[in-house]
């Protein structure tokens, strides 16, 4: 738009500019790459990223047509009428609808893979995790996990792991902003808010260099605002077994802006109460995306927050607590943009990310609280120079932290006053050397200081980071690539809050003293392009080496004596090393669209002198996903995944512990199981089909979709773990099983 | 294209199945060894097992290991054996009474069947409980802190309290000991630890040495004491008592 307003200046005042916005009637989605043309003439464009589209025109026409047209969706005609002004906006909302026509190609995407320098991240949009089947409702981070190169440990959480990288080493963005532990419900469900969310990028490989604080991924996500098209409330409303949300939008005219508000909490605890029944646990989450612009400047502030409560008294005397723990995050960000007349862009961000927690075990018994603080600022330039696209940035990150534990009065740490800085300058330049090779290079200077006043220490270095991406075109459908680069992390998890559980809801300690950032190197080399013109591939094999990581070590090998000596003792450092290949077959468009991902993992991890597979190490990944649009009013979706078992460590014997009851007792009995190597054998294969259908009814110009899901509809008995009943003689193996079928609706009135 | 995703589907198939490997990892015998030195006690007790399949009975009475040889060599150089219990096969007493030492260093040597195990043990120092004194009565609505002396030897400075009704000690196993880096605690003001009001509370002080802490550390699961021969726990606890009556 300012572009083409410079244009306007430049070419005097017989030209006019035809603008707007184009998006998705029932999301309120901007799509990107409709195309728009002036019927009769020759004159049109495609919107971009953000669903803006514009024309520049001469004057003599003074009246005309404008199509509108979108695989998938309904097209559109306008007619317009120019009154002599320079400047027309006109905003469409299309309408999806079944395709009968196939054989388009997929601009949108085939934009990224021109202008990509690796492999295009894997990216799915809100429509992708509303229409694929869910666990209790609609859940992003589950969706993710159909990606290659995704594995888990289990279906109890949440948390992904990327390419061998453990759960902690993805860094979670929310509007460019940490989020630390997203998760309610234990790690059962994700802390995204499906109504709230834009779109979530993975970035596995390729990573721009900007991004330096994570071993292993990159997950960005995007709050979602209102097309500023939108006149008057729009929201939705929904209802799933698990909780109810409400979300609301609207453009505020009078300083050109719109918002988006969204707010969830489950409501089985209400509910329940009216039975008298106490269930001792409630979430809540907030959302909130508010743009405008100021002069030329677009503004973007958005905020979350979410808190988890769990309250456990004892029958007899409520008030004694068993348990009580609460956890949760706050999160501010502000994003600036303004792009000049020359397309250059200038991105101004600053956040503040806020993780806290309290346990509360046995009464007084065993109390824990903490938070940890991440602020960050920073300011990015792109600019085109000829065939070079360099980007410049700086960007500061702050890390207070607090943690304290209290057991019994008598045993009490407190740490205070540690607090880290990390200050990165960088910068990237995305070369097109030639219509066939594009290059990326990447080089970041970061300093890292952490001090503890208590503990009379700091830290001080300078770490370098560089990225290297080169991409050889055969032609327009087809690539190879080939990237490397360091990553560096500077928090790490000092365990699970819950400890031994498959909980991740960490304890993030920033490393000081002599605890160097943890590294790992990335090289990657992929194919990707196009079989057909709607069948999109990639094929990417990798080999990360971890030099430096992380790990809590075992109790008795820490010096606990003071907090100073546990803080210095805590963490061992190792090295790991994984490797493997990522396949994608994605159909994007279509009446029945999806993708089929495989992915071959091998991990390795040492400790002392223990190698080992990683609890995520799943060898063979094989996921397929189809969502069908079945006439105007039903969809369908599928999720299959088969995998290899995650690996164990087995029992190899069992021996008999005399427990001599102190001080004159008699003696006391209990078998315990001899373990063999750490995860040297796998469970069984892991399987599961989901399913979904959705029905939508129409009101005016209200929706009602109605979602039914079917998760694991085989009811596949995926081991979680093994254990022993040792009420009869020889003990029976039991097994724990993952989660079953568990059948779910929700209600989605968009409005 | 079907050719294709047939080969693909026959290529994932076989790689699959060769990834899975199947929980059938064998039987690994270990001897099982048990000895804990505590001072003030009469005798030392030691246990001598095997490790046992997890598919095979085994009888309360048909477990542990006979003509095993154990003895301690402490700092003197003075040699103290055990003999074989004859009521309970595996069980082993010493023959000398009241001969561990507070802050004492022994060399245990225990051989079975052949193979030698042996271990440094580092008795911690005497350990008393100062306050509150034996037969107190304790008010839990004015708690006052349980206090003892600082032990020698008493690895990383760790104590534990288990607190229990006098005479129902298993009652006890509901809740793992207290511990604390300090000499005293707050252990009254858990109300949740004496439920039971007006009654005769046992509260078992205790500090351990390098290898009992490391047990109790690893949820009570044996160390190796020989590498692919033998697991266990040889070390050395000292530990002492007060009975107190609780009320509200």
């Amino acid at each position: 738009m300012l572009f083409c307003a410079f244009c306007l200046m430049l070419l005097g005042s017989n030209y006019s500019v035809l603008t707007g916005e184009i998006f998705d009637a029932a999301t309120k989605e901007p799509l990107p790459m409709v195309n728009i043309v002036i019927v009769g003439t020759e004159l049109g464009t495609v919107t971009d990223d953000k669903g803006y589209y514009s024309i520049i025109m001469s004057d003599s026409l003074s009246g005309f047509q404008v199509r509108y047209s979108m695989m998938g969706y309904r097209k559109v005609t306008k007619d317009i009428k120019f009154d002599g002004r320079e400047y027309l906006s006109v905003d469409v909302a299309m309408h999806m609808e079944p395709l009968k026509v196939q054989g388009i190609l997929v601009s949108a995407k085939k934009k990224k893979f021109r202008s990509s320098a690796s492999i295009t991240p894997s990216s799915l949009s809100q429509k992708d995790f509303m229409m694929l089947p869910s666990f209790v409702e609609g859940d992003l981070m589950r969706t993710l996990e159909a990606l290659p190169g995704v594995t888990k440990s289990s279906d109890f959480s949440t948390a992904i792991s990327v390419r061998g990288g453990g759960p902690d080493q993805n860094i979670v963005l929310l509007d460019d902003v940490p989020l630390l532990n997203p998760f309610h419900l234990f790690g059962l469900v994700s802390a995204f808010n499906s109504n709230a969310i834009k779109s979530a990028e993975l970035y596995v490989s390729g990573i721009p260099i900007k991004h330096d604080a994570s071993l292993s991924s990159v997950l960005d996500i995007r709050t979602k605002g209102v097309g500023r098209e939108i006149e008057g409330l729009t929201g939705v409303a929904s209802l799933s077994v698990l909780s109810g949300s409400l979300t609301l939008g609207s453009k505020i005219p009078s300083i050109n802006s719109n918002f988006l508000l969204s707010v969830r909490r489950t409501y089985a605890d209400k509910l329940l109460a009216l039975f008298d029944y106490d269930l001792p646990y409630y979430f809540y989450d907030g959302y909130l995306h508010w743009e405008t612009d100021i002069s030329d400047w677009s503004l973007v502030l958005s905020g979350y927050t979410g808190k988890d409560f769990l309250d456990i008294r004892d029958d007899d005397d409520e008030s004694i607590r068993i348990i009580g723990f609460d956890w949760g995050n706050d999160v501010v960000a502000l994003n600036l943009f303004h792009s000049n007349t020359e397309g250059d862009l200038f991105h101004i961000f600053a956040g503040y990310s806020n993780h806290d927690f309290y346990l509360r075990v046995l009464d007084t018994i065993f109390i824990t609280d903490g938070n940890i603080d991440v602020g960050t600022i920073g300011a990015e330039y792109i600019k085109k120079l000829g065939e070079h696209e360099i980007t410049v940035g700086l960007n500061d990150s702050y890390n207070p932290f607090e943690y304290n534990v209290n057991f019994l009065m008598g045993y009490e740490y407190s740490y205070k006053d540690i607090w880290s800085n990390r200050a990165s300058l960088y910068i990237e330049d995305k070369f097109k050397l030639s219509d066939k090779i594009l290059l990326l290079g990447g080089v970041s200077l970061t300093h890292y200081y952490s001090e503890s006043e208590e503990f009379n220490q700091t830290n001080s270095d300078f770490l370098r980071a560089y990225r290297l991406s080169a991409k050889y075109f055969f032609d327009d459908l087809r690539a190879i690539t080939f990237s490397f680069g360091n990553f560096h992390q500077y928090i790490v998890p000092g365990g699970s809050v819950i400890s031994g559980a498959d909980i991740p809801i960490y304890y993030w300690i920033p490393l000081g003293g002599q605890y160097d950032p943890e590294e790992a190197h990335h090289f990657n080399l992929g194919f990707e392009g196009w079989l057909r013109e709607d069948l999109y591939f990639s094929l990417e094999g990798y080999y990360r080496e971890y030099n430096r990581l992380l790990r809590m070590r075992d109790l008795d090998d820490i010096e606990i004596s003071t907090e100073q000596e546990y803080y210095e003792t805590m963490l061992e450092e190792g090295s790991g090393e994984a490797y493997g290949i990522d396949f994608l077959l994605k159909k994007e468009i279509g009446n029945l669209r999806g993708w089929v991902s495989y992915s071959f993992l091998k991990t390795d991890v040492v400790f002392g002198d223990e190698t080992y597979p990683t609890d995520w190490d799943r060898n063979h990944n094989l996921h397929v996903t189809l969502l069908a649009l079945l006439g105007k009013k039903y969809e369908a979706g599928v999720q299959f995944g088969l995998c290899t078992g995650n690996p164990y460590t087995t029992d190899l014997a069992r021996y008999r512990y005399r427990k001599e009851v102190m001080p004159y007792g008699e003696d006391e009995s209990e078998w315990i199981e001899l373990q063999g190597d750490k995860n040297q054998v796998r469970y069984p294969p892991y399987i599961r089909l989901d399913a979904s259908l959705s029905r939508s009814f129409y009101f005016g110009n209200n929706e009602l979709d109605v979602k039914l899901s079917l998760y694991n509809v085989l009811n596949s008995k995926n081991v979680f773990m093994y254990y022993y009943d040792y009420d009869q003689e020889p003990p029976i193996k039991e097994t724990f099983y993952m989660l079953p079928f568990i059948p779910s609706i929700e209600f989605i009135y968009r409005f | 294209m079907i050719k294709k995703g047939l080969t693909f589907l026959t290529c994932f198939s076989v790689l699959f199945f060769l990834s899975c490997s199947l929980d059938d990892a064998p039987f690994e015998h270990r001897y099982v060894v048990n000895l804990v030195l505590k001072p003030d006690m009469k005798f030392q007790r030691a246990f001598v097992d095997s490790t046992y399949r997890l598919d095979v009975p085994v009888g309360l009475y048909n477990a542990g290991i006979s003509d095993a040889e154990i003895f301690l060599v402490d700092e003197n150089s003075d040699t103290f054996w055990f003999d074989e219990s004859d009521t309970l096969m595996g069980l082993y007493y010493s023959i000398d009474s009241f001969f561990v030492e507070y802050g004492m260093q022994y060399l245990v040597n225990i051989s079975v069947e052949g193979e030698v195990m042996s271990r440094e043990v580092q008795v911690p120092g005497s350990l008393a409980i100062l306050s509150p004194e034996h037969l107190d009565t304790i008010s839990l609505s004015n708690p006052p802190l349980l206090v003892w002396n600082s032990c020698d030897y008493c690895f990383k400075n760790a104590y534990d309290v288990l607190p229990y009704i006098t005479g129902e000690m298993a009652e006890s196993d509901s809740f793992p000991p207290m511990v604390s880096l300090d000499t005293f605690m707050g252990i009254f003001s858990a109300s949740l630890l004496f439920k039971e009001k007006d009654t005769m509370y046992t509260l078992l002080l205790q500090a351990k040495d390098s290898n009992a802490y490391a047990f109790s550390n690893m949820w009570f699961e044996y160390g190796e004491l020989k590498e692919g021969i033998a697991v266990g726990l040889i070390g050395a606890l000292s530990f002492d008592t007060i009975a107190v009556w609780v009320r509200e």
